[in-house]
């Protein structure tokens, strides 16, 4: 498995994904990964525990980085933690934890948005806009009991009164 | 993807984003908009380089990756837009698509998966006097802004590439 975690951290991998040009293109990139995908189907067939992606996560989001930039991990937390949501939701809440503690990161905190849309439905953000597809929702109980929303809002402190869509339509925007 | 996944924003965006910039189209709808954290100097010349090897015609312009490509087209290389977002833009700006033939250098070239719009960039020059095929310029998601025949991009934008103008001429 080796070859495929080097292939996820791999600076080519980022590139690709790197280089689409909204939330929906990134994700469809990543579901799309020979490695992602490899592993996702290691991790449902039990050659890999979920604690051995967990460590890997662990290391890349204790990095030092730079903190004028985004993190260079970015794209292979949001890819791990994309696989454990796919493959086995056992470690999922830990999964979230790991990957908010990484700094100045992008696509992985969009998926946690995404993962905690799904499980709460009072959470108030863009996590509205983008949720997990349903094939990939949440097991009853994976959050039971965690005190998940509060951790996440400490982490990116996100205002109240981010629950507004985007208008859609010319006509909405007169009254602003 | 599931259909109902067929609205994102880049990451936040909306008019309550405090990143967002006040950016609207001619019809004054509020385009879902905010800056990217750049990547670092070194990440962005492993991209160049990685893409470089993929696409021979690839020349690079600016590294920087604060906005993407409907950023640069659209939010003067201000800001990041969803290219889901694109259709809409056009719509209420005015753009129109082309045949090649009518295609003039600063016109819009939009690229499309099967699934919808995935890419824009501006045609630099109909016909690049050494390649003699039209280039655009564009800026490829987080990685950099580059000159490229209109051709050498991404194997699934190619599914459909088109024309876009907002010209008028009076006769």
């Amino acid at each position: 498995m080796n070859e495929v975690f080097a292939a996820i951290e791999s600076p080519e991998t980022d590139a690709f994904i790197s280089s689409e040009s909204s939330l929906r293109r990134m994700f469809l990139k990543l579901e799309s990964n020979p490695s992602v995908r490899q592993l996702v189907r290691a991790l449902q067939g039990g050659e890999i525990q979920p604690e051995i992606v967990l460590s890997r996560m662990g290391k890349l989001a204790s990095r030092t980085i730079d903190f004028r930039f985004r993190n260079p991990s970015d794209t292979a937390l949001a890819a791990y933690l994309y696989a454990i949501a796919v493959a086995t939701q056992d470690s999922l809440y830990l999964a979230c934890r790991i990957a908010l503690v990484a700094l100045n990161t992008w696509l992985s905190k969009r998926i946690v948005e995404g993962i905690i849309g799904k499980w709460s439905n009072d959470y108030t953000s863009s996590t509205q806009y983008f949720a997990l597809p349903p094939e990939y929702g949440l097991k009853p109980g994976v959050f039971q009991g965690r005190q998940f929303a509060d951790t996440f809002n400490d982490f990116i402190q996100i205002p109240a009164t981010f629950s507004e869509k985007p208008n859609l339509f010319c006509s909405q925007d007169s009254s602003q | 993807m599931p259909s109902h996944l067929d609205r994102y924003v880049i990451g936040l965006g909306s008019t309550q984003d405090p990143k967002r910039l006040a950016l609207q189209t001619k019809c004054r709808w509020d385009i879902p908009n905010a800056p990217l954290l750049a990547r670092s100097p070194a990440e962005m010349k492993t991209a160049y380089a990685i893409h470089k090897k993929e696409h021979l015609t690839l020349r690079l312009r600016s590294m920087r990756s604060e906005y993407n490509c409907v950023g640069l087209v659209f939010g003067s290389r201000r800001t990041a837009v969803d290219i889901e977002d694109v259709l809409k833009i056009f719509a209420d700006d005015g753009y129109r698509s082309i045949s090649n033939d009518e295609a003039q250098n600063g016109d819009v070239v939009l690229y499309e998966t099967r699934k919808g719009p995935a890419h824009v960039g501006v045609l630099w020059d109909r016909l690049d006097p050494l390649l003699k095929i039209p280039v655009v310029l564009s800026q490829w998601g987080l990685d950099g802004e580059y000159f490229h025949a209109i051709e050498d991009v991404n194997d699934e934008w190619r599914y459909r590439i088109s024309i876009w103008t907002e010209r008028l001429i009076h006769p």
